[in-house]
């Protein structure tokens, strides 16, 4: 005697059984799968958003701005609309933006402040696509979006902050290449203290 | 980071839990950060190559995220055997009737000793039930001996439904790696159908109507009046027609039409093509029919007749209930019913003989029907309990029909008309059933949202016409 179907989780609540089409009668069935709103998460929508906005609005350059804002209307679109590859091209758009700053010679605390929050946007958008896929929409998931992005800003926040301290300390007419050396030796101390 | 990102999108093969056993445990790399490195490299380059502090240190940024996320580990879901995480199911009704709304209440707790940030819980609801308000998923953030609750709404199907383990996802604060298990708590929803006592049922005139027609010529003790003939000694003094010894003087006897208990075979379609609703999450047809043949089940037994349960689909040599009578075979009747697996809510993964070739196929349907009518007592009447939403299920009751059984046909109405296709279907399925009626069966068509005892009148209305 076969016991009754009962396929995981994985297979009939993600993997939907597919629901029934072609054969005219039909109408769908109690078990038609997954009725889960997997569009991105809200609250990452609104943060990859916002930190792509301020790092538009950290840009050198007024000009520099409106490739920003480029960036931010695609990153924009891509968090809403769950496409990573919108995500990744917005993210490239301000970066692009402040390596076009960084050739025109611009001062570094722009730079930085623009790169991390295109790096956060970036991140707050994509984890708000994978928020979406795994949990859906409807389900209660501000606290651990929340505590994703604002951990990873603590952390880009706080190395990027060291880094610009390093540069600030060693900046009495040190060539870039000390500085470049410092910093390596930095990650390397890091890395073997692990 | 070499993650490839499509790990995301390859869910559906994680493995599942085995019962008893450990659950199992998967880390995979997300790729969350795949290309942070380049920023590093690009950036820190280009800054060292233009002599730009600058652009060196937006280098910088993208290194550190770089190695943020290359040092993270999977987080410890398990401590000396212990899985961390526990979780806790609360049913506010664990025998609800079927349709009830039931609030599932979820309390998922960190039972380990570090802190776990990113916490995706996807509660494995029994794929019977189906979830009508909020949602059995949730993301949580959980400090060592802390819980989260949630809350989500399932109507209940009949049958016991096992709740199957939750998929945990836990994954590190820089969200690149996830660590997938699954944490079990046994929880059962059982859901039977209503028992009816003979006060609720709506069905006396349909019992009445067939009992008669079984057995219609012979005389004996009944309730419709026969014939009357010579007294002989052994009759009964009641049945003694005493006005006409008032009259003539002469001793005669009243003979009644004589009333034989009907023996009667439920056959409910379970075939794939069978579980059809007008909407998703809609009760579909085999549920209706179920439903229903539970209240004639319950019916024709209360007027003494003998039923029998069968199913007609896959499985289908496993579900057999000979007719019977007594209260033990009712009790067997709606165990049958609640919860045998050919009655199961949820379809079969194929249709019936989908596999096998076209031609083969047909002789195999062929001998379904051919294996059901050899297990069927002679003068055995057949309700067949089907949606009709094939030609096929129409065909058997024709030929069962042939065969001399008395065949009904009660159909649950599961089509719709708000689109040209769905109004297609439905007038096919009305053009079905009218041509079982033009050939003597008769056919009570269920409409949705209908209550069975309207259905009932207005078929038995067509029926006497």
């Amino acid at each position: 005697m076969s016991s009754p179907t009962s396929p995981g989780v994985g297979a009939s609540r993600d993997g939907s059984i597919a629901a029934d089409h072609g054969d005219g009668a039909s109408d769908g069935d109690t078990v038609a799968g997954d009725r889960t709103d997997h569009s991105p998460v809200r609250v990452s929508v609104v943060i990859a958003t916002g930190y792509a906005l301020l790092g538009t609005l950290t840009m050198p350059t007024s000009a520099l701005v409106v490739i920003g804002l480029l960036g931010t209307l695609l990153v924009g679109i891509g968090a809403g609309r769950g496409s990573r590859t919108a995500v990744g091209y917005g993210a490239v758009a301000l970066l692009s933006g402040v390596l076009i700053g960084g050739f025109q010679g611009a001062p570094p605390e722009p730079l930085i402040l623009s790169t991390l929050f295109a790096v956060l946007a970036w991140d707050a958008g994509r984890y708000g696509i994978t928020i979406g896929e795994q949990l859906g929409r409807e389900a209660e998931t501000v606290r651990v979006e929340v505590a994703h992005v604002g951990l990873n800003t603590l952390v880009g926040t706080a190395e990027a902050g060291l880094g610009y301290a390093a540069y600030r300390v060693t900046a009495g007419g040190q060539p870039v290449a000390a500085l470049f050396l410092l910093l390596v030796g930095a990650v390397v101390l890091v890395v073997t203290l692990r | 980071m070499t993650a490839s990102g499509d790990d995301r999108r390859s869910r559906s093969d994680r493995p599942r839990a085995d019962e008893g056993s450990d659950a199992r445990v998967v880390d995979h790399a997300t790729g969350h950060w795949t290309g942070v490195g380049a920023v590093a490299f690009v950036f820190g380059g280009l800054g060292i190559v233009l002599r730009e502090p600058g652009l060196l240190l937006a280098g910088v940024v993208g290194a550190v995220f770089a190695g943020y996320a290359r040092s993270a580990e999977p987080l410890a879901v398990r401590e000396s055997g212990e899985p961390t995480l526990s979780i806790r199911r609360q049913l506010d009704d664990d025998a609800p009737d079927p349709g009830d709304e039931v609030t599932v209440t979820v309390e998922i707790r960190n039972e380990g000793a570090g802190v776990l940030t990113d916490v995706r819980v996807v509660d494995g609801v029994p794929p019977a039930l189906d979830v009508t308000d909020d949602t059995p998923r949730h993301g949580a953030v959980l400090r060592p001996g802390n819980g989260v609750t949630y809350a989500y709404t399932v109507t209940a199907t009949r049958g016991e439904h096992d709740w199957q383990p939750a998929q945990v996802t836990v994954a590190d604060p820089s969200g690149a790696i996830e660590r997938e298990t699954t944490v079990d708590a046994q929880t059962t929803l059982s859901c039977s159908l209503p028992a009816l006592s003979s006060e609720q049922l709506p069905l006396r005139g349909l019992t009445t109507q067939y009992v008669g027609r079984v057995d219609t010529d012979e005389g004996g003790s009944g309730v419709e009046f026969f014939s009357t003939r010579e007294y002989r000694s052994s009759d009964p003094l009641s049945r003694i027609d005493w006005r006409r010894h008032a009259k003539t003087g002469e001793l005669g006897t009243l003979e009644y039409r004589q009333e034989r208990a009907a023996t009667v075979m439920l056959v409910i379609d379970t075939r794939q093509a069978a579980y059809r609703a007008p909407e998703p999450g809609a009760y579909h047809a085999v549920e209706r029919s179920v439903d229903a043949a539970n209240r004639i089940f319950a019916a024709l037994l209360d007027t003494g007749d003998r039923v029998g349960v069968t199913t007609f689909g896959p499985a289908s040599e496993d579900c057999w209930l000979s007719p019977g009578t007594g209260d033990e075979h009712r009790a067997h009747g709606r165990a049958l019913l609640n919860s045998h697996p050919a009655l199961s809510p949820i379809p079969p993964e194929e249709g019936l003989y989908e596999t096998i070739r076209d031609d083969r196929r047909e002789q195999l349907k062929d001998r379904q029907v051919t294996q059901l009518r050899r297990r069927l007592p002679p003068d055995t009447q057949v309700f067949v309990l089907s949606p009709c939403c094939d030609d096929y299920v129409p065909t058997v009751a024709r030929r069962l029909d042939a065969y001399g059984h008395l065949v009904t046909v009660v159909s649950p109405d599961p089509t719709t008309d708000d689109t040209p296709y769905r109004e297609l279907a439905h007038m096919e399925r009305t053009d079905r059933l009218d041509a079982l009626r033009g050939q003597g069966v008769r056919v009570l068509d269920w409409r949705g949202g209908e209550s069975f005892a309207a259905a009932l009148a207005r078929a038995q209305a067509r029926w006497s016409a």
